[in-house]
């Protein structure tokens, strides 16, 4: 008997005022779009306004592309480098965050890596980058030394990072 | 006195909380204390507290909370973790409008590991979804003009790829 009435209180539930995904607050979501691969968080940009800007407050502890990195692009040329991103963190004394950063890999255009960037400036404290462009060049960028490796690179990288003075490439 | 604050000893010391519908449970303290909340308020009012009221959370979401907290109130070491992540999986197996409760409680109780639990299994609803269907699933209502969609997917190309 309470069996019953317990069931049909369930069905009673969804079918009125139900709590739908959007009732969480913003906090709530980011901290779920945090937990998605960063392709699936910016694909979720897509979903509506509310989700417009969402993936842009992710928090990540660790950055998975979600990107099959053995995909052979060596035709594709420049339209499609193969871009490897390395946080080498654990390097780093006093690095002030304790998750650890996993190797990141990426393969997609050039454009792109403005927007990744941008994503990892506002999400992780961040001491180094380093970038491997299969083509290219290998580059770091360091809060402290400077050596340039490739001007053009380097300045899409300052401008997309918007990088402080200190924060300079080696 | 406020001598009890300690308390892990007696497992029988009971609290009485009410829920946002003015139904009210007992529950041992050692269960209910896995809420932050809770636990401060008990700090704060010592053992003159009557009953603890809930304004943000209604009886049916608090008996799963509370559900939660009495399974998680011992040690892990002293369960099985096997058995205790079977649990955990079968207990964030619920129908979505329960889940966003449980979930808004467990954000209000500051219940850290009950919200980390829930928020992956969200997580994990939406993985390996397409935009629609994300749409569909979670009844989001899509307001951009197609011309602002196809604007969109184009300033993101690479991750709809």
């Amino acid at each position: 008997m309470k069996n019953h009435e317990e069931k049909k209180d369930e069905v009673d539930d969804t079918l009125g005022n139900s709590t739908i995904l959007e009732d969480l607050p913003d906090e709530i979501i980011v901290d779920i779009v945090s937990l998605l691969p960063l392709k699936e968080a910016v694909a979720i940009s897509v979903l509506s306004r509310r989700w417009r800007y969402t993936w842009r407050f992710t928090r990540l502890k660790s950055l998975n592309f979600g990107f099959d990195i053995t995909a052979d692009m060596h035709d594709i040329m420049f339209m499609k480098q193969k871009i490897e991103y390395h946080l080498s963190l654990r390097e780093m004394p006093n690095f002030p965050i304790n998750e650890e950063v996993e190797v990141l890999e990426y393969s997609s255009k050039f454009d792109d890596v403005d927007r990744v960037l941008y994503l990892v400036r506002n999400t992780v404290a961040l001491e180094k980058i380093v970038v491997d462009c299969k083509y290219y060049h290998r580059i770091r960028l360091m809060k402290t030394k400077q050596q340039i490796i490739d001007p053009e690179v380097f300045s899409r990288m300052q401008h997309s990072l918007n990088l402080n003075p200190n924060f300079l490439l080696i | 006195m406020a001598s009890s604050t300690s308390g892990s000893s007696s497992s029988s010391k009971v609290v009485k909380i009410r829920s946002s519908d003015n139904e009210n449970f007992e529950v041992e303290e050692a269960a209910a204390a896995r809420s932050e909340t809770i636990k401060k308020l008990l700090e704060d009012v010592g053992d003159d507290a009557d009953v603890i009221p809930l304004p943000n959370v209604d009886a049916k979401t608090l008996v799963k909370v509370m559900e939660w907290c009495k399974k998680h109130m011992d040690d892990v070491d002293e369960l099985n973790k096997e058995e205790m992540k079977t649990w955990d999986a079968e207990f964030v197996d619920m129908d979505q409008s329960c889940l966003y409760n449980v979930l808004l409680a467990a954000n209000f109780l500051n219940i850290k590991e009950l919200l980390d639990q829930l928020t992956q299994k969200v997580a994990d609803m939406i993985k390996g979804k397409s935009p629609e269907e994300i749409r569909a699933t979670f009844n989001i209502k899509n307001d951009f003009t197609p011309e602002e969609e196809a604007e969109i997917r184009k300033q993101n190309a690479w991750a709809f790829e």
